[in-house]
């Protein structure tokens, strides 16, 4: 339990520590690439709801934390998420190559909606609708190109520590 | 087939519920709350991780950059080698003349404004679409604190938002929660800029039926209260609104600082001290004391 903890920590702070490094100049249309959402979608596929929904809150507080964000934002996105995709994992095929393009695509654009909605209605953004709506597209398409360096990664990280025939947490 | 069970579910909607208590906290929160100091531990940890791997990557990408467009034949392949290496070395050197010359119009531009400043190193970018900031490697201990005024060479790039004890987290003028007070170079008409998330900068005029031309520099206002030291060059009036119903006439500025393309800044840790007034010709009339 403990090792797998320190797994799925060290997956968010790597995470982190690319996205604000190596990828720093990457920006389309005002996205940035989501590396901690492709990891809460690949762990959500690998140990189900409760597990995912527990990856996204952590996952998504350092994201806040780091990342100058009002605090909770991505933390209650990345569990919403988490929670629907680890809930839905039993009607999707996982062997299929584009579940996971599905789900990238999808959860990046429920990520970026609904941050920028949240931001806009708490009166915490200055951006406006136009560029919260572009921008969840751009991010889908940024995040499903580096879908199949990230995804397989953290799948096969959060699968191997798994106990049992079903997680939860 | 559902996989909840009903632990799941708890646990589920008590992170929700924890995510939004810590939002309602961080929206609350007074100067050094708890939130706050999170963040501040969590810019102490990942700050020298960012800073190893941003070193690491710095020369790597000078180098890929410099290999996809080299012309070099593979009919030698040492000295090839001794080429490359030679050319990896003066690229080395390159990067530090290129940086020094960086830090050298960053102290030249704080001098300008008679500014006590702090050099720093941008580490990290931020990794979010709904913010503009970085990371440099200058915090607390070399006296960096909040809000202080953050430069480059060509001009104002931010404030600082917070410190740690060796790194401090950079809001960039372009994030659209910020807003810095300014003059008109020319006709010194205040107003307040504001970033919008992409290059350019949003300018209101305080007072109504200003002029303001396109090509006029925009520099920083100080004002009571306010931490910014006046005369810091910010960016030129690149297109002027109209004046909405007369009220506040807006225009849109470029930014002298590409805040795309930071590498070294100057966080102003102490701005000069204003001028003192001059003593009336008519001296005061001294209070007497009550009787």
């Amino acid at each position: 339990m403990i090792g797998r903890a320190a797994i799925l920590a060290a997956v968010i702070v790597v995470a982190l520590t690319v996205e604000t490094t190596l990828l720093a100049p990457v920006r389309l249309l005002g996205a940035r690439p989501d590396l901690l959402l492709l990891a809460v979608v690949a762990v959500a596929m690998a140990s189900g709801a409760g597990s995912a929904a527990a990856f996204g809150f952590a996952a998504g507080l350092a994201a806040d934390l780091l990342l100058d964000l009002p605090v909770g934002v991505s933390a209650l996105v990345y569990t919403a998420i988490g929670y629907a995709v680890g809930s839905a994992r039993t009607y999707l095929a996982s062997g299929r190559v584009l579940v996971p393009a599905g789900l990238a695509v999808g959860a990046s654009l429920v990520a970026v909606w609904a941050s920028g909605a949240l931001l806009r209605l708490l009166d915490l953004s200055g951006f406006s609708w136009g560029f919260v709506a572009r921008a969840g597209l751009a991010a889908a398409l940024v995040n499903l190109v580096l879908t199949p360096a990230v995804y397989p990664l953290v799948r096969r990280l959060a699968e191997r520590f798994v106990t049992g025939r079903v997680a939860h947490w | 087939m559902y996989e909840h069970t009903r632990r799941t579910r708890v646990v589920f909607v008590v992170l929700m519920l924890a995510a939004a208590t810590v939002m309602t906290l961080d929206f609350r929160q007074r100067p050094d709350g708890p939130v706050e100091r999170l963040q501040r531990v969590t810019l102490a940890v990942f700050g020298p991780v960012q800073r190893g791997v941003s070193t690491v990557l710095r020369p790597l990408g000078d180098a890929a950059s410099a290999v996809t467009g080299g012309t070099a034949r593979r009919d030698n392949e040492r000295l090839r080698a001794e080429v490359e290496r030679l050319r990896a070395a003066e690229r080395g050197y390159q990067d530090l003349l290129t940086e020094n010359e960086r830090l050298r119009a960053s102290i030249a531009m704080a001098r300008r404004c008679g500014c006590r400043t702090v050099g720093a190193q941008v580490v990290a970018r931020a990794g979010s679409t709904f913010q503009r900031s970085v990371t440099v490697d200058a915090g607390r201990a070399q006296g960096v604190g909040p809000d202080m005024a953050v430069l480059d060479g060509d001009g104002l790039v931010g404030r600082v938002l917070d410190a740690s004890g060796g790194y401090a987290s950079i809001r960039l003028l372009t994030d659209p929660t910020s807003g810095v007070a300014v003059t008109l170079a020319g006709s010194k008409a205040p107003g307040l800029l504001r970033g919008r998330g992409g290059r350019d900068l949003q300018l209101q005029m305080l007072h109504p039926n200003v002029g303001v031309a396109v090509g006029e520099p925009v520099v920083t206002r100080a004002y009571a209260g306010g931490v910014f030291p006046a005369g810091i060059p910010v960016g030129v009036v690149t297109a002027v609104g109209p004046a909405a119903d007369g009220l506040v006439r807006t225009a849109t500025v470029r930014p002298f600082a590409d805040s795309d393309r930071l590498d070294v800044v100057a966080v102003v840790v102490a701005s000069p001290r204003r001028p003192a007034r001059r003593p009336s010709a008519t001296p005061r009339a001294t209070p007497r004391a009550a009787p």
